[in-house]
Order: structure tokens, then sequence, then C-alpha cells
């Protein structure tokens, strides 16, 4: 049963942040995180920030700019998406299943600040920067320092998540997104890779991203390896290499837990087998 | 859970439910699922989980599906929804194609979920009447089902999807 | 009976749609949770706060305090019993002295609305006293274990003895011991269970609801409300799957309705939510077993000696007949000239375990068709050949001395699903190290004996009422239940082949305990059997009626008469132009004052069982299956994915073509489910999950192209020779899987489910870290 005590449903920004200020209120877009927990969880104030116009895709010259209450499906069948952040097109095309990426939103997946959020892995390859917004102004925070670790982030009671702008990919480039999981769809994600690689003619790579998801505490890129990856020729060796510090890294930030023995080599292969698809070589 | 005070916030909520207008103060509380089953009596969207995992209560809002026990009240607001009552044609004898098809091919055992199962397969050919296997599968792989393996519910949309037309899709968008 | 040939069938055999479909597919269908009347109140239970504990004190004032609240009831507000089981009744309603799981219920509560029920059900406060927890079914037989019931822990043992193992094994060249296990899993039917309880005449009850076994549940109310059967009204809503699963946990919660609805005088609503349903209903019985198995160089079997301990949970409930199957089955379908099997139930502080389709069956299929697999890898046989050899053949003696005088077909059903492919290479192949890029390869197969029904677990009978109307339609009636299986088709169309009426003329009515006869349990997968034998007798003793008023009507011999399509005509010259309508003919005997209603009644033929030396002919007739899988393994993650699946059941006859790959397909679902996902994992007796969101079941996209060839070997027991498929179509899915993964690659796995761990590493990690204060001595594997 779901107890609320208030419910507001404003059409203005302005009257959202007012409500918001008042530090006990939780925004509400798509639900499909926040009810489950509303079911079992104590009596709460919701602000529905459905009607604030928080839906859009924008571009200009430099940044593509989501709004936060952009539905997974919208971004997974979106042109613009699908051209310049091709990993965010994917990552949440594999979000849940189709009822749930209709309501679900990119806002509410970053904000919920779950390890294996799907859409987060994605946009911390293209240096999301996030859009706060509250009474007392604006301010933006990286992707990447917002999340703190599991179901935690920075931002404040009184603040709304309101937009995600992503940088446009100056050079084109490979990607590979890839979310391992038990079924063969509708998953968890165990474990999710995002990529991008870029190269010149002669196949040396001339940027590199790759993040990950339920590797680290929160998602995080992984600059050690864009570091040895860049100005390198492409090869399988390499990303061999590329996959061996990757498991290092996890291991010295999250330690060797229960699941290493098998985290570790996963983690190898499929840094491999991302950096192969990314760049464009066969993987076996 | 213990609340703090008994007063739960209504909302004077407006929509279209199977082509009907309605207008209603609803408990900002209930999940639209509950609202359909409790409040208007609509029993045929069925609970089975309310997380969202099952897709039993999958209905139709503004022409895309979507798990009704993870919508609240006032979310419908302005919508226009679709559920199974509203699939054949009110006061006519006759079914619909995707329900016949659901019927000659055997695609529901114990019923639960074909409601659901139907509703999503609605939004599909709205989206695409000429699905492949692989979408079919996509598009369906919200909704659970214990009973019939999902082979005969491949069957049906596979069948429906050759006998549709645009005529018996229109009034779930309109 | 005599049987037509399959060609004059005229309704048998066929594709039909379902009897209750059209219902089902506009959302008039009716379930549990469907059901309202005005004035009802809202039930809500209060559960356990341990899996294993001393109650101090319940205190239930606060919640009697709520606005709102009609009645809060305890273990002392029970009229009769306090405990029901139709095996071992020791099940609480709700419990007084102590809990044994965490799904047990210790007080229940009557509210104006589901808010303030819940409300209530959180203001209850009880003390406990928390004991040390058992949860290893092993564990608990230990004579220092922590005891969950007075009598101690073992629910029971049953034993098979065939000759002598110990000379077998002499005799063997190879002796292989292996140990297996297999999870608790959960029915998952999507429908959660619910009930409407309503104040009867005389001072009863009505439940309208998500019921199984209304008969068994009409027993258990019964003794707990100290009512007599009669007063007691069961009525059978629109099933949204069972599985085996809404009997016992219904039992339980009728009887928390029934007590709150005396004790208001109110009708009161009970439905469960995902979390309550997967909290108190009972589960599959998790398996360990221990096999040795003795053969010859060439592959010969000569021995098996086979120990399994089952995990009953907190309450006996159906395990005793559940491990009797296991007990029966557990060499698998092959000759073995010397077996010893011991199989012991024991209770533990895990959520009880029941009936569940298979019923004992797919843990010993896992395991012994696992065995096999590793027999033949170690004989340098393939599998299909070492099956090939082993198998049960016409006239051989099971493991329990039954000569099979029936068509043994196990190895038709292999060389069924191997046809097209040579077997032994592919498999050899896949084996090939050098063949294996990051995807492997795999192929596996099964198959499978089983008894037709309860056999010698007890008293086998059922009935069907016929009751043809003055048009010529009829009106029928049977206390097994159509739980999603398709028997109200099944039992449909064997009235209207016998009467000669098309199908959309019969109505088939939901169980009501009040107008049918008790038929014993829709279990065992007797249902097609029983009641297609049942219906044949009542429609027969109809045709006797009213053939003498048609021969009289078209003025012809009784012999030469045919009746089909509803029309009756003649095969006499004379007459070949006339034709009545069923319709006249049923006004015309109603006329002349002829009953127009039948009670068929079959029983099952006698078996015979030995408790002591596990021998005996233990179940009248068997049938035989084969399944093949084959799968990708992706050798990086361990993910699988079945990509072909090919199932062949020798069904006796097909009844309902439709109805019989329906089972199959959505039994191999269910064997998928249950070989690479599914696990209800509890530690130190609680739930480590509690909904769909972790309990994962197979979607959409998991299932791949099954292919079904169906065998028909007429039964002459059988109706129209059909003899059984529900279970067998579950059993055998999970064991084809895991033998095609180990083939894939080359790392057998022993436990199930493969996860994604265990298809990597071979074996499941576990998460470090004690829980609670409940911890206890039980074991981590």
């Amino acid at each position: 049963m779901i107890a609320l005590s208030a419910y507001r449903q404003p059409d203005m920004l302005n009257e959202a942040l007012e409500i918001l200020s008042s530090g006990d209120f939780a925004p509400i877009a798509g639900g499909t995180d926040l009810i489950p927990q509303l079911r079992c969880g104590q009596q709460r104030k919701l602000l529905d920030i459905s009607r604030l116009g928080l839906s859009f895709i924008k571009k200009d010259d430099n940044f593509i700019e989501i709004g936060a209450a952009c539905t997974h499906s919208r971004l997974s069948s979106d042109d613009l998406i699908k051209e310049k952040l091709p990993l965010l097109f994917r990552a949440t095309g594999l979000v849940g299943s189709w009822q749930i990426r209709n309501r679900g939103t990119v806002g509410g997946n970053i904000i919920n600040a779950s390890p294996c959020a799907d859409s987060v892995p994605a946009l911390l390859n293209y240096d999301a920067e996030l859009v706060l917004l509250s009474q007392k102004g604006r301010r933006a925070v990286k992707l990447n320092e917002f999340t703190l670790g599991p179901y935690k982030t920075q931002i404040k009671p009184d603040e709304l998540l309101y937009s995600i702008r992503c940088k446009k990919q100056s050079t084109p480039s490979g990607c590979s997104y890839l979310k391992l999981g038990r079924r063969q769809a509708v998953n968890i994600s165990r474990m999710t890779l995002a990529a991008t690689i870029a190269k010149d003619k002669n196949d040396v790579i001339t940027n590199a991203t790759i993040a990950g998801g339920s590797i680290f505490p929160a998602p995080s890129r992984m600059p050690e390896i864009e570091k040895m990856l860049n100005r390198q020729k492409v090869s399988y060796e390499l990303f061999e290499d590329a996959a061996n510090l990757a498991a290092d890294l996890m291991i010295k930030e999250s330690g060797v837990r229960w699941s290493t023995p098998y985290k570790k080599p996963v983690l190898i292969g499929l840094v491999q087998r991302a950096l192969c698809e990314a760049s464009g070589i066969n993987a076996s | 859970m213990v609340r703090n005070n008994m007063t739960e916030p209504t909302i004077d909520i407006r929509f279209y439910l199977n082509g009907i207008a309605f207008n209603r103060n609803a408990p900002a509380s209930w999940t639209l699922l509950r609202f359909l089953r409790d409040a208007l009596g609509y029993t045929g969207t069925k609970c089975g989980c309310e997380v969202g995992e099952c897709g039993a209560c999958t209905v139709i809002v503004d022409g895309q599906p979507v798990n009704a026990c993870l919508i609240l009240t006032p979310q419908i607001d302005g919508a226009n929804i679709w559920t199974i009552e509203g699939v054949a044609a009110a006061g006519a004898n006759e079914l619909h194609p995707i329900q016949k098809a659901f019927l000659e091919c055997d695609a529901a055992h114990c019923g639960f979920c074909s409601p659901g199962m139907i509703m999503s397969t609605i939004a599909l050919f709205l989206k695409n009447s000429n699905p492949d296997d692989a979408q079919i599968k996509q598009a369906l792989a919200g909704n659970l089902c214990r009973c019939t393996g999902y082979i005969q519910i491949i069957d049906a949309v596979r069948k429906a999807a050759s006998k549709i037309t645009e005529n018996d899709l229109q009034k779930f968008v309109s | 009976m005599a049987d037509p040939k399959p060609e004059q069938f005229k309704v048998i055999g066929s594709r039909v749609p379902r009897v209750d479909a059209i219902d089902k597919v506009t959302g008039h269908a009716k379930y549990g949770a469907d059901y309202n009347v005005p004035g009802q109140l809202y039930g809500a239970s209060k559960y356990s706060d341990y899996p294993h504990a001393k109650i101090i004190r319940i205190d239930t004032s606060k919640a009697l305090a709520l606005d709102g609240v009609r009645a809060v009831l305890t273990h002392k507000d029970i009229p009769g019993e306090k405990s029901f089981g139709a095996i071992h009744p020791h099940q609480m309603v709700l419990c007084s002295d102590k809990v044994r799981f965490f799904g047990d219920a210790v007080a229940v509560v009557a509210a104006e609305t589901l808010e303030i029920a819940e409300e209530a059900v959180a203001l209850i406060t009880v003390e406990y006293e928390p004991f040390p927890v058992v949860t290893d079914p092993r564990a608990a037989l230990e004579s220092d274990s922590p005891q969950v019931h007075e009598n101690g822990n073992l629910c029971f043992h049953h034993k098979v003895r065939k000759g002598d193992i110990a000379d077998g094994f002499a005799h063997s060249d190879i002796v292989l011991e292996r140990e297996y296990s297999t999870q608790r899993i959960e029915h998952s039917y999507i429908e959660p269970e619910a009930i409407l309880v309503e104040p009867g005449e005389n001072g009863g009850v009505t439940i309208t609801g998500s019921l199984q076994n209304l008969y068994n549940i009409r027993r258990a109310l019964s003794r707990v409300l100290n009512l007599p059967l009669n007063r007691i009204r069961l009525i059978q809503a629109s099933l949204g799957g069972s599985f085996g699963g809404k009997d016992e946990v219904m039992s339980a919660i009728c009887a928390r309705g029934a007590l709150l609805t005396l004790a208001t005088g109110r009708p009161v609503k009970m439905v469960n939510s995902r979390e309550d349903s997967m909290r108190e209903s009972y589960k599959r019985h998790p398996y360990k077993l221990k096999y040795k198995v003795g053969a010859s160089t060439d592959g010969t079997l000569q021995a098996m000696e086979i120990t399994i301990h089952a995990d009953a949970g907190a309450y006996s409930a159906m395990s005793p007949f559940v491990t009797w199957r296991s007990v029966v089955q557990a060499t698998g379908p092959y000759i073995v000239p010397n077996v010893k099997t011991d199989v012991f139930a024991a209770y533990t502080n895990n959520c009880y375990t029941s009936a569940m389709r298979g019923f004992g069956s797919p843990q010993i299929c896992f395991a012994a068709e696992s065995l096999m697999d590793e027999l033949a890898e170690a004989l340098g046989l393939d599998p299909l050949e070492l099956r090939l050899k082993n198998i049960l053949k016409d006239n051989c003696s099971t493991a329990t001395g039954q000569i099979l005088s029936h068509k043994v077909s196990v190895g038709e059903a292999l060389s069924n699903v191997t046809k097209g492919i040579e077997f032994g290479n592919i498999w050899k192949a896949n084996r090939n190290k050098d063949n294996r890029s990051k995807i492997a390869k795999g192929i596996g197969l099964s198959c499978s004996y089983r008894g037709v029904s309860l056999g010698a677990e007890g008293t086998d009978a059922a009935g069907v009422a016929i009751s043809i109307q003055t048009d010529g339609s009829a009106v029928v009636s049977c206390g097994l239940v159509d739980m999603g299986q398709g028997a109200a088709t099944t039992i449909s169309m064997v009235v209207a082949e016998e009467l000669g009426i098309s199908v959309d003329r019969i109505r088939f009515l939901s169980a009501d305990t009040t107008s049918i006869p008790d038929s014993g349990p829709t279990v065992a997968s007797r249902t097609s059997f029983m009641a297609g034998n049942a219906a044949r007798v009542g429609a027969q003793e109809l045709m006797k009626r009213i053939k003498p008023v048609a021969a009289e009507m078209l003025d012809c011999p009784d012999s030469s008469l045919i009746f089909s399509d509803n029309q009756i005509r003649s095969t006499i010259e004379s007459v070949l132009d006339k034709s009545i309508f069923f319709g006249d003919l049923a006004a015309a005997c109603f006329r002349k004052g002829i009953s127009l209603f039948a009670h068929g009644w079959y029983k099952s033929p006698t078996t015979t069982w030995d408790e002591h030396t596990g021998q005996g002919d233990a179940y009248f007739t068997y049938v035989y299956a084969a399944n093949l899988a084959e799968v990708e393994v992706d050798l990086v993650t361990g993910q699988v994915k079945v990509t072909r699946f090919v199932s062949s059941h020798d069904v006796g006859r097909t009844l309902n073509l439709n109805g019989a790959k329906g089972q199959i397909y959505g039994g191999v679902a269910m064997g998928l489910g249950y070989a690479l996902l599914e696990d209800y994992a509890q530690d130190d007796g609680l739930p480590s999950l509690s909904n769909f969101d972790e309990y994962l079941l197979p979607t959409i996209c998991d299932i791949p192209d099954i292919d079904i060839i169906l065998i028909e070997n007429p039964d002459s027991l059988g109706p129209f020779g059909a003899k059984s498929l529900g279970e067998p179509a579950c059993e055998l899915a999970a064991p084809a899987i895991v033998n095609a993964v180990a083939n894939a690659t080359g790392l057998r796995v022993r436990d199930l489910p493969l996860t994604l761990e265990r298809v990597l590493l071979g074996k499941s990690l576990v998460r470090s870290g004690a829980r609670g204060s409940t911890k206890s001595r039980s074991e981590k594997h």
C-alpha cells in the first residue's frame, strides 16, 4: 500500500522549485523505481514533474541537452540520439521491458543511482553534465562526480534535476555497449560496459573512452585505461592489457569480494569484447 | 507501515477509458491498476506483482503499453486509456482479430496473462503491424506467462498480424 | 471399453479452442480477486518475524483499537483444531506456541479498507524467543539438530530394494559416485492467491477463489472451523495458474478468511500480494542426491545406490507422496538389476514444500540424467549409445520389480528427438576444445519414465456428471478442475465424442463442492485419464438410455445408429435419408420420462506396494519421453542461450492437439527456468528475495523453437487410449539443457540452477558475512 500525505502537480518550473524548497517533497517522473519503493516505505509527499516540459531533446553547436523527464523509449527511438549519442541510444533500448521504457526516465535512472543503472555508463562516455535547479539558482555537476555510491548522489532535497548535457563527439568513433544479465531480455544488469574508440587512418587510437557499471561502487569512467589506449595502434594485445588493467582497477577500488572470482575474468573478457567491437576488430 | 494521519490526498482527474470520457476524484496514492479494478470495476486488467515485472496489468496509455501498477492516478489526468474490456467493439458480439487469434492458437491457457499480452500486442501493431519474430518477442518481453511457454502466443501474434487492418487499430490511438 | 479407430474420431485428436477461451481473451473471466460484494471487509495476515522462535506473547490491543478494524484473531479464536494437513495434520492456521518458518501466520485482521487492515497488522506486536534454525535436510536428521516438530525432523523415509547392490558393484568395471543438488522453486502462477469468503446459510461459509483442490481444502476447513462438510461451500473461480501450488496454502488462507467471516458476520476478501505469496506459499522441494552407479565396460548398468534428502520445510504437506514418486522413479528409465534407494524427507525451518508440477520427478530426472552423461563420458561412449543400451523395453522389470506389460516407448522417444542428426558425432565434435570459440555449442539428451496418476499413493477414483438438456445441449461438471491446463476442454471433448454432439454444445461448470462429489485432487497428471474415463462411463450410460428412443424414431435397429454432429442417422438403407436432431431426441426422451442425467464414476486399477522392500506394481501404467536441447554458451560470461529444443512424449492418445502441444511448450519453459534461472534462495531460513524482480522467470525471449513429436501407443486403460502429459512435459527440460551446457563447456555443473558463476567456474559463490541473530549451524555449500 502506498501512503501519501501530499501530491502536487505544478505546471510551472518556479512553482515546482518552490514546493521543493520545503525539502520534504520527492520528485516523481515515470515512477518505475519510485512506486515500488513507496509500496513498502513510509508516507511521502510527491512532486509530479511531468507537466514541467522536461521531455525535450535540444542541440546547439557543442552540446546535446536532454530533459530529465525523457523516457527511455523516447531516447531509444530518437534519430539525433542514435546519430550523436549512440551509446545512450543502445543503453536506453535495453532498460527493462517496453512498458518500463515507456515510463522510466533518464533523469530517474540517474537520480535513483543504482549501481547497475543502464544509462549512466553510456552518458559517462559523453562527459555528461547535470543541470540542477533550485530556488537558490542553477548549478552544473559532472555526472562522474554526481553519484557518490549505491543509491547515493549529491543532489540536495530542494534541487530538481533539470537536464543532462552531453558534449557532441568531435570525431566519428565506433562504440560498444555491453550489458550482462541472466536472461535474454528484461535484465537487471550484472555488469555494463560502454566504450567509444576514434582512430585515424593508420588505426592509431585518437580518442578512447570507457565506463562501466556494477564494477565500482558507482558507475565510473576508467581514465587509466583511456590513457593506456590513446595514441596506440589498435590491436588485440593492447586490448588484452587494457582488460587486465580494468580488473586491477576493480580490485583496487572494491577489494577482493565474494564475487571477484567470477567478476574478474568476466570483466577482462567483456572489456576486450567492448574495445574490439568499438574499434571494429574481430573479438575472437 | 504506520501512517502519520489518515487523510490521503485526492485529486480531480479527467481521462478517456476505452473511448468513454470520465471525470473522477481519485486518491492520489492509488495506482491506475487499483483505480481501474477497485474504483471503476474494470477487473479485466490483472494484478500479478505490483512492481512492473510481470506485465499482467499492461494497458495502453496514449498509444503506449505501460504497467498500470506503476502509474499513480494523478498521472493519468488527460490521458487516453485502453484496457482489455475495450478491445472488442462495444455491443458487437464479435471478438477483435487479436482476440480471435489468441483463441484459435490456444494462446490463453490459465488466461491470467492474456489481457496484458493482448494489450502489448495491440501496442506493437500500432507501431508495426507487420512484425518479425524478433520484434514480437521484444514487444512481449515484459509480459510473463507461466503456462504456455509463449510459443502459442507468438503463433497468435503472427496470425493476428496477417489479419489485422488499420480499421482494427484506429480506435486505440484516437 | 472398445475404442473406435482413430480415423473414426469425430472430436478426439483435433484442435479444439478452449471452452473457456472467449472469456479469457475478453477480460470477462473472473478470477479470485475479481469477486467483490457490498459490505466486504479486507483481511490481512500477520506473519512471523523469525524462521524459528517461541511465541512469548501476542499483543493485538493496538490493532483492535484502530478505527475501522472489525476483528483481530489469533489461535485462541479457532473453534476447532488449530492445525490441518492431509497426511500429517500439523500445519498451523495461526501459530500458538511457536513459529516454524518465516511464512507462518500468528494473527489475522479484518478491516473496512485494505489500508486499515495493513496498518492494523503493523500494530500487532509479537514477542518471540528465537530458536536455533535448521535449514539443511541432512543436518536436520542429526540427533543434535534443532527440532522443528516434537516427534523429530524425519518426515518420511521411503525405500526401494532390488537384487544385491554389493554383488552388482563387485561385478562392475566402473563405479562412479556423484552428488547433485536442486534448488527451491516457486510455482509462480501469475495470479497470487485470492479468495472471497461470504457467510453461508445455517452458519456456514461460502468461499470463491483460486482453489486447486477444493475437497482437501474443505476437509481442512471442516476440521478447523468445527463445521460439517456440507456447510462449507467452495467454488472455484477461474484459476490463474496453479501447477500444484494452490492447495495447502489455500487451506490456510481460507481458514483464516472463514474465521474472520464467522467472527464478523461479514464477507471478507483476502488477496495476497506477490510478496505475501512468495513468503507463505509452499515450494518445490530442494533435494540433495547421492548417486553411486556401477557398470560394465560396454556400458551395461549393474547397480545403483541412491540416497536422497528432500527439504520438506516446516510442514509435511504432500512431502511423503512427493518423495514416494522420487523413490519409485529414481533410477531413471533404465534396466538396473541391483538397486538400493533411500529417500528421506526432513523438516527444516525453510518454507514448506509440497506438490509442484512434476511432483518429485524433476529432481531425480536431473540427477539420473546428469549421471548417465557422466557415465558415458567416463566410458568413452556417447550419451545416446549408453542410454539405448540400458533403457527399459517391453516386459522389462522396473526398479520396483514391476513388469511393464504395455508398450514401452522410451527408445522410440530417444530416436524421435535425435532424428535427422548424427547425435554422437555432434556431441563428440562439441567436446573437442579446439573447435570452441568464445561462443561454444552444446547438445544434450534426457529421457524418463513416469507412473500415471496417483499409483499406490492412495485411492484413485473420479466422477463426471453429465446432464443433457432438452434442446440437446449438455452441462458437464467434475470435481477435477481446470487450472489453465485445459481440463474443461478435454473432458468436454470426451463427452462430445461419446454423445456425437459438438463441443460448443457443452457447457463445463467450474467445480463447486456442494453440487459435485469429491473426485480426489487435480494432481499427478490424472485429470485427462481419470475424468476422461469417468466421462465415458457417464456418457455411455446416457447413450444406453437414449439409443432405443432414437431407434424407435428412425425405425431402425440400435446397432445401426450413428451419432455425429448433433444429428442421428442410421446405416440402414431404407432410412438413409432420414436424420434426427440431437435436441429433438433429448426432448423426446424427456417426454418419455427417461433421465437425461448421469454420473460416471471411474476407479483406477489396483496397484501394490510393499513399504519394507519398496517392491510392487507402483503405478497401473507409465508414460515415456525424451528431450533434446541445443545451447550456445558464452565462455566469457557463462550466459546460456537455448537455441533449439525437441520434445517427444508417448501420450497414449492425443485428446486435444492444441492442448497437448501447449502442455509441452509450457513444461519445457518451466524446465528451462528450473535449469537456468529460478531459485527461491533462503539464508538461515530468511528468503533473500520476494518478487519477480529477483525471482527470474523465463521471458518470451528465452524460449527457443520447440519441435514436438507425439507418440501414440494407446493404453488399454486410458480414455480412447490416452495417458498423461502435464507433468512429464516439465521434468526433462532441465537435464537436457544441463547436459548440453556440459557438452559445450566441458565443465559439469551438478547444482541447479546454472547461474552465470556455476557455468563459468563450475561452482557458485557464497556471499560472505553472517546475517542477523538467527544464525545457526546450518551447513553452507
